[in-house]
Parts: C-alpha cells; structure tokens; sequence
C-alpha cells in the first residue's frame, strides 16, 4: 500500500461533516430533554443552594499542592465557610454543623476516590479521563454525601428520606458538574492562548455578547427557552474546546444570577420563591456541561488527530517527493509503503509489495521470521541516530545493483516505523572502477617501458655489455638511478592514491613493534651501508599492536631511510622500541643537521622536500612521510618529530599498545601458531578461525618466546622444525620461563614420531600429526580450552549414589566434578589428577575415606580436604582434615556452601 | 648449479631483450623467448620442455592466466612451474596469482642483475 493510503486510514479519526451536524444534533436533543425534564420537575423545593463551595473546595484541592496539608486546610477552610454562611442565614450552630459534615463529607471522598483512579491531574479534556473524572466527582462522592445529609433533611422537612437524598444528590451532582471541570480545565496558558489571537478573542466576544443577550431577552420568558442558549454554549465549545465550554457555562450561570438578582426575571413558572428558583437556575446551567464538555472533549481529541495527520500529511509530502526511493518497514520486516521513486527503481508497483518482507528487494538482513530489528542485527538506539549499509537491492526482472541504504525511525500516527532510503550507486560503483582500472592501467602503462629503460640501465650499470668509459659509467648510473626513482614516484603515487580514497585496506594482526623495527632494520642494512651509516636497535620488553606488518614496516624503513639519508657519514641512526602505560613508542633517532625551521610545517605535506642540498639529490619523492604519516593515522596512531637545534632529527611512532584483555578483543581465546612456512601458518590459522578460534602466527622460535611472554594465548601450536631453534629447545625455553610454564603446547609436525621420542619428557598437551583434518585439528584445541579454564576440580568420594550425583549438580557451577565410590576408583582418579577440594565420606565399601589422606599428601599436598560423613571424628583425626561435617547435621546445601567457600578462596589452598 | 630452461613469454620486444640479456648473465640458463601466450603455447605442443615459464600477465588477445589455464591441459605440463611477471603490483592481485596456481611473482620492473637469482628464488620456495 502507498503513503496515500496510509495517511487516509488515520483520517478515519476525523469527523466527516455529516457526522458532525448528526452530533451536534443528538448533543442538543440530549440538551434539551434533560432542560425540560429538570425545570418542568417542580416537584422540589427547600434544598439550599450553596452549591459553589464544595466545588470550589474541590478545585482548590486539586489544582494546589499535593499532600494532606493542604487538603486538611481546604476542608477546614470549607467547614468554616458553609457554619458562617449558615450561621449568617439564621440557623443554629448545631443545624449549621449537621448540614456541613455531608459536604466536607462530600468533597473528601471526591478527593478519595479522584487518588485511588488516579485522576488527580488527569487531562480531563480527553473523554475517558472526563468520564471518569466526573464519575467520582460528580456521581459517586455527592451520592455519599445525599445519603449522608438525608436524615438532616428529613427531621428539618416533611420529605421521605428517599427524596431528601435524591434532591441532595442532584444538587451537589449539579454543582460539581458545572464547577470542576472548568476549575480544573482552566489555566493561565489556556487563558492566555484564548486572549493572545485577536480573531479567538473577537469570536468569544462576540460568543459572550450572544449569550448575555440572549438570557437577558429570554429569562423574563418560560424558563423551558433557556435551553435556546445552549446552541451558543455548543458553538463556543466548537470553537475553544473545554475552555470555551466552561467559559459559557460560567458566564450564563453568573448573568443569570446577577440579572435574576437585579429583578430583571425568573427562571421558574409561577412564583416559587428564592430557593426554588436558584435550584432551577442550577438545574439549568448544570445541563449545559453536560452537553458541552462531551463536545470538547471529542473536540480536542479531535485537534490532537488533526495535528497528527498535518505532522502525517507533511511527512508524506516528503516521503512521497523524494528523488530517493524510500521505504517503511513495519517491526516484522515487511514492507508497508514505498514511495513513488521507489516504485520506479524496483520496479514494482506499491500494491505488489504491499506485507512482502523487504528481503524481496534489497538484502537488507536474513530473511525469516525474527524481529527485523535483530535480523537486521542493529538496535534501535543505533538505528535512531541513522545508519547506511550498503547492499545489494533487486529489481523486479531480477537485475542486481549495489544500493546505500540509509535507515532510521520515522514517527507516523500508525506509530514508529523503519525507514529505508535506498539509493542506486551503480554509477559511483562504476566510475569508481572506472578510476580504478584507470589508475592500474596508468600505472601499468607507465611501468612497461619503465621495465626497459630501468632493465637496460641496470644491465649497462651492472656491467653486463662490458665495462663503460668513466664518463658514460657516470651518466648511465645517474639515468639509472632516476629510473628507479620513477619507479618509487609511481608506487608511492599509487599508494597515496589507495589512502585518500580510502582503498586502503589493512590486513590487521597483532604484532610486535619491537618484531617490525629489527625487520625494517634488516630491510634498510643495504642502504645504511652504502651512506655509511650505522643502524643501532634498542628494544627490550614486547610491545604488541594491532597493525598491517607489511604497512607498518614500509612506515619504519621510510623512517629508517630518511634517518640514513641525512646522517654524515660514519652516523649513528638509533631505533628504540618502548612499549609505555598504553602506548608502544617507536623512536627513531639520527645525528644529522636536524630539520630547518622553515620545513618543519610542511614535512608531511604530499611532494614536501626540503631545499638546497636536501632530498632531490637523495632520491625521495616526497610522498614518502605523507604515507607514513596516514598509514600511522590508520592505525589509531600518531607519527611526529623532535629537532632540537644541533642535536639532529628524532621521528617518533605511536601506536595503542595492545595489551591483555583490552586489545585481544571480545574473540575470546587466542592461540599463538609457530610455523615457519607463511603458507602452512595461514592455512592453520584460518582453519582455526573457522572453528572460531582467533590465532596470530610467528614463524620463529624466537617471535615465539617473546609473543607467548605476553600472556595473552591460551595455547601454542608450533612446528618443530623452526628456522632458528630446534622446537624441543623452544617447548624447554617456554618451560624454563616462568610467563611461560603452564602454556599448553600443541606440536603440530609432519614428523610426530622423532618429536615424541626426543621431546616425550615436555609437558606438551597434543600431538599432531600432518598433514589432520580439521576435526582433529578442532577436537585438540577444544580440549586445551577446557583444560586451561581455572575451575578448581573437586574430587568426591562417597558410596551413596545420590550424594554423590546432588552434590555434583550443586558444585557444578563453580568447579568441575570427579565422584568415586569407593577408595580403589579414588585411589586410580589420583594416578593421573589432581584435585584441588577433596569431600570424603568415611565408611567405604572397600574402608575408611581417612586412608586415602597419605594418598592425597603424595599426589597433592595442600589439596583441602572435608570429610562429609555419618560418623563422628574424634579430633585427632579432625585436625588432619579442613572440615568436618556430619551428615544428619549438616545438609547437601550445607557442604556445597563450604566447597564454594574453600574455592572463593582459593587460587592458593588455605589452611 | 642445476642447468634450468626458461620459457619467457612477453608481448614487449624490448622487456623480451632485456630480460634475455638478464637471464644470460646466470651461465646455467637456457632460454625460449615467445611474444605471445598463443606462440608459447605452440611451442610447448611442439615439443618444448621448459624447467619454468615466465609469463607476463597482460597481453592482448590471451593473457597470462588464460595462457596458464590452457597449457595445463597439455599433456606433460599439469605441473610446470609458472612465475608470473606483472606491472600491476596491487598486493590484492598477487595473492590472486598466486590462487591461479603460479610459484611467484616477479614484479616489474625488475632488477635485471638478480632476475635469475629471482627466478630461482621462486622456484625453491614452491619446493621445486
């Protein structure tokens, strides 16, 4: 379905005009046969009218402070008022007393029953809150009241006690009904925003001067014609809503009493005296409300859905004109509108994908049955800032092309929905190749003949055509030279290119810095030893970072080459690797002439060279800091300079030192491979990752050592055959080492047999064989995982079954749990583990559990021990064990209790 | 040191000289020049055993990888070794030669004085 549509299901809130005048008829019917019933019934006569108080005193409640200060204080204040009022009319204390109480009594259980439903501050405007705010207000706390103030009335008057409650009833009902609702529904705001339009202000005059003629030509005339002013009174709801409801009831009630006051008419037929024609007057006004409220509360229900489908219309303007095809996505993935531009990129029509999942178009997340939010594997909070993935969309002939889609949450009055934005990136796509082809062309292009020209040059420069006169030496080793500088120029072109379009990709792994400066060293030797310089390196403890090795050494040699460049001859350049607090610095230091003022702005601007004597002469081609400086940046890293005046130039690298758990990231358990043929190391390890085991590979013995000092591998698997140590010498170094000792090792070797038979002494968890299988490969390093985890393990010996079984249930979380049943099976799970809880029961089919102590001191000496058992130990006995618990003392959860606390403890066995 | 054949195959005239010039420099090496993918594979019919191939990967009409597919079905060269020589040394693509099934790469340009030692550098670290 389209927008269109959706935006008209929420029109369905509105009133259509028929509906409307069908309303406001049946609203006036209800007017005026409640007008007629209650003033043509004159049956009543003698109740006081004093109808403004309760309902005063209840406004004052509601709309003042919460607490029962305050209320206590109202009602203490009404009490006083309604004695001196009737006090003032002639009565005694004790009647003005007696005809108080039902009030009070009133107004409290309003406030009562208002807190108990929640109503207190409730919006009464909306019509289930006005319903069931005038429910306790207006219906039930004055029936409590009438029921109350009965039996006052009936000793005072001839009435029956029915009629004393029910003209009770109706006149407090009444003067709730008028009062509270606009004492409750009034605020400053509202007022304001009535007198802040000058055409609101000029319509409710206009409403008001209405209403004031209207009852001043008719109150002289049968009070029945009052009715006609309800008309006005509804026009004015039509118009403000509650406010101009309560408004006009308030200005009629109050010109009716002044104007009835001032002799000017009556509200009764006949002459029925003061009392009767104030309760007729209330009567009257009280139908108003009555009428009126429903009116404006439907009215601002109406307002709200009318906001909502302006805020709708606007948003679907928008979603409908869009130049990018968009998407709203229901919670369950499944597409509820597209727009017109979306029609037109898939190719379907909107009713064709109307309830289709989104999958039908774009692959935007697993199709299936999930919530989309999780197929989408996004949450909502991320998905509420925006997000763009790209993806592959679908058109309707089956056509695919690359799509950004930017999601986000859109409000529309159905509620929140996922929005898609889809655009078509073919185009960029293929200018992007485009450029890319263009550059590999460029670059090929350019290096064929360069093959040449550098092939002969070396070839006349190395001597093969026979040696050259001195001077032709001179210039073909110049030409020569500069082709190699070409050659340099383009790859560093290329490589910049990558970087600033962001091509770049880093072959992520963790790597030794200290590792990256001797290989860079190694790489630059040649160099340094044609300028005569001396390359010194300083490095002592490993300093792990995540990096591309290769791009980290091309940043190093840069920085090594430069340092050599500009050293005198017989120079000293000096690489120091520390790693620090979070950060492992790479320093690279020179003795020559420090870098000029003027340049040091510029240094790693793209083709910056110093002038003068500088780098032309040296061969660079000015890129080469600009890379490095990027490729450092790319890292999460920082590159900069030192060049105190005399004391040469020293380059700093930066990079977040990946230590422990914070940089070997959330994959859990990582191994070290050692193997010293790339291709074999790379095949392991990505069956490894396969399995979903993270593992880095070195491929010396010496690599070895200092990544597995690091501590952060769960196991090794290593090669025996190793270029720089024999791998029995490696597995022994990793022994001797105290980081090391406990590392499991897997010797994964071609040759097992000769391993196993010089090395069979090392503590080595598996061998494999190659070439294994990948279930093999998986079974072994499953195996160490489990191994290595630090639950202790709990040995218990017992020959009841159930014990046993209950116990082992209960300890499983903590410890890992091996039960024997009698002392010959303890004494063999003793051949080849070690405990670190022991739980004894001591009468044994085959003897006591106290005979496997020696065993226990021989295999483990401080293993804690916990005899559970039926029998007492005396205490020389006691005192050769932790614990002693009985079992008709001690329960199941008692002993599991004091397992878990030996092993909170532990780390080292205590007592 | 063992005497080795090398077929080189490459469209350029001038890096076909070069390259010859370079490889005589190592006295053990004999070599077959060809200036096509489709001329070296005539020659391999006919009877050529080449101890390597060199081959250039871009070369109008058949390219390297489609002069190695095709001359792997020839009888007696399922296993010849091949070292690619190319001009675009994106790391991606090497990686993606050496996939096709090649013992190197040899970037160009190359050094003309260890084009040989590079040669058999290859070949040692395929095991051959």
């Amino acid at each position: 379905m389209t927008a269109n549509q959706a935006a008209s299901r929420t029109r369905g809130v509105h009133l259509t005009t028929r509906e409307l005048i069908l309303s406001l008829a049946l609203l006036t019917a209800v007017f005026a046969a409640i007008s007629y019933a209650a003033i043509f019934w004159t049956s009543f006569g003698g109740a006081t009218a004093i109808w403004p108080t309760n309902a005063l005193a209840l406004v004052a409640i509601l709309r003042g402070p919460r607490g029962w200060i305050w209320r206590i204080g109202v009602l203490a204040a009404l009490a006083v008022a309604m004695v001196a009022i009737m006090l003032y009319a002639g009565g005694n204390l004790v009647g003005a007393l007696l005809v108080a109480a039902p009030n009070l009594l009133e107004v409290l259980v309003a406030v009562l029953l208002l807190s108990v439903f929640k109503l207190v501050g409730t919006d009464v405007t909306r019509p289930g809150p006005l319903f069931a705010f005038l429910a306790c207000a207006a219906v039930a706390a004055p029936a409590a009241a009438a029921v109350a103030a009965a039996p006052v009335i009936v000793y005072a008057t001839e009435y029956s006690f029915i009629e004393a409650a029910w003209i009770s009833w109706v006149t407090d009902a009444l003067s709730m009904m008028i009062i509270v609702p606009f004492g409750v529904v009034m605020t400053r705001d509202r007022l304001a925003a009535l007198w802040r339009s000058t055409s609101d202000a000029l319509i409710a005059a206009a409403l008001f001067t209405a209403i004031t003629v209207a009852v001043w030509f008719l109150v002289p005339m049968q009070p029945a014609l009052i009715a006609l002013t309800a008309p006005l009174a509804v026009l004015a709801t039509l118009r403000f809503g509650a406010v101009g409801a309560a408004s006009a009831v308030l200005w009629t009630g109050l010109l009716a009493i002044a104007l009835h006051l001032a002799g000017l008419g009556s509200v009764s037929a006949g002459d029925v005296g003061l009392q009767t024609e104030l309760f007729h007057l209330q009567l009257g006004l009280a139908t108003l409300p009555l009428t009126t409220l429903p009116i404006a509360a439907v009215l601002s229900q109406l307002d709200r859905a009318l906001q909502a489908a302006a805020t709708a219309e606007r948003a679907r303007n928008a979603f409908e004109s869009a130049g990018d095809a968009m998407i709203t996505l229901n919670p369950s993935g499944s597409i509820e509108s597209v727009n017109a531009a979306a029609e037109q990129m898939f190719g379907y029509s909107a009713e064709e994908l109307d309830r289709r999942d989104v999958s039908v178009v774009l692959d935007l997340a697993e199709d299936g049955d999930g919530v989309f939010m999780q197929r989408l594997g996004a949450s909502r909070r991320a998905l509420a800032g925006g997000m763009v993935r790209e993806v592959t969309g679908r058109r309707r002939d089956g056509k695919r092309f690359p799509a950004d889609v930017g999601l986000g949450v859109m409000n529309l009055p159905t509620g929140p929905h996922v929005v898609a934005v889809v655009r078509d990136i073919s185009a960029r796509r293929r200018v992007e190749e485009m450029k890319e082809e263009f550059v590999s062309t460029v670059s090929h292009e350019l290096r064929t003949p360069l093959t040449s020209i550098a092939g002969s040059l070396g070839l006349l420069a190395g001597g093969a055509a026979g040696p050259l006169p001195e001077k032709a030496a001179r210039l073909v080793g110049i030409a020569h030279a500069n082709s190699q500088r070409l050659v340099r120029l383009i790859n560093d072109i290329l490589d910049i290119e990558k970087l600033e379009s962001g091509k770049l990709t880093l072959d992520l792994s963790i790597v030794d810095l200290g590792d990256i400066a001797a290989r860079s060293v190694e790489a630059m030797r040649g160099l340094a030893d044609d300028l005569g310089v001396e390359i010194t390196l300083r490095h002592g403890e490993p300093a792990p970072v995540r990096g591309d090795p290769d791009r980290l050494m091309q940043v190093v040699a840069n920085l090594l080459s430069n340092a050599c460049k500009f050293s005198p001859t017989g120079g000293e350049v000096t690489v120091s690797v520390d790693p620090r607090a979070r950060i492992a610095r790479l320093s690279v230091q020179d003795q020559g002439s420090g870098i000029p003022e003027a340049f040091r702005s510029r240094i790693f601007s793209k083709f910056a060279q110093a002038d003068g004597s500088g780098t032309r002469a040296k061969g660079g081609t000015g890129l080469g800091l600009a890379i490095a400086r990027e490729i450092t940046e790319r890292h999460g890293g920082r590159l900069w300079f030192e060049s105190p005046p005399g004391r040469g130039a020293t380059f700093h690298l930066e990079l977040p030192l990946s230590s422990g758990d914070a940089t070997v990231p959330q994959d859990g358990p990582r191994l070290l491979i050692c193997e010293d043929d790339a291709l074999a190391g790379e095949m392991l390890r990505q069956m490894l990752e396969h399995d979903g085991f993270a593992a880095d590979v070195v491929g010396t013995g010496d690599q070895t050592l200092r990544a597995a000092r690091t501590g952060w591998y769960a196991a090794v698997l290593l090669d025996l055959h190793l270029p720089d140590m024999d791998g029995v010498a490696l597995i022994r170094a990793l022994r001797e080492d105290d980081a090391t000792m406990h590392l499991p090792v897997v010797v994964v070797s071609g040759n097992v047999a000769d391993g196993q038979e010089r090395g069979g002494s090392l503590e080595v968890v598996d061998w494999l064989a190659k070439p294994f299988d990948q279930a093999r490969l998986r079974s072994a390093v499953t195996a160490i995982l489990e191994r290595r985890s630090d639950r202790p393990l709990v040995l218990h010996l017992d020959d009841d079954r159930d014990t046993l079984e209950v116990t082992a249930s209960a300890l499983a979380e903590i410890a890992d749990v091996v039960t024997a049943d009698n002392l010959s099976s303890a004494r063999t799970i003793l051949s080849d583990r070690r405990p670190d809880r022991v739980i004894l029961d001591l009468g044994l089919p085959d003897g006591s559990g106290l005979e496997l102590l020696p065993d226990l001191e021989a295999a483990h000496g401080s293993a804690p021990v916990v005899v559970y058992s039926a029998q007492e130990l005396d205490a020389d006995l006691a005192n050769r064990v932790d614990a002693v618990l009985v079992k008709s003392r001690t329960s199941l959860t008692g002993l599991t209790r004091l397992v878990r606390d030996l092993t909170a403890k532990s780390g080292e066995p205590s007592q | 040191m063992t005497r080795l054949h090398v077929l080189h195959v490459d469209d350029e005239p001038d890096i076909r000289e070069v390259a010859a010039m370079s490889l005589d420099l190592d006295p053990s090496m004999s070599l077959t020049s060809a200036a096509s993918g489709a001329e070296a594979l005539g020659l391999l019919e006919a009877g050529c055993r080449p101890d390597v191939i060199l081959l250039d990967v871009m070369m109008p009409e058949l390219d390297g990888p489609g002069t190695l597919a095709r001359l792997r079905q020839l009888p007696g060269h399922e296993q010849t070794p091949v070292i690619f020589m190319t001009a675009r040394a994106q790391s991606s693509e090497l990686s993606r030669y050496i996939a096709l099934g090649a013992v190197g790469v040899i970037v160009k340009p190359f050094d003309p004085m260890s084009l040989a030692a590079s040669v058999r550098d290859a070949l040692a670290g395929a095991g051959g």
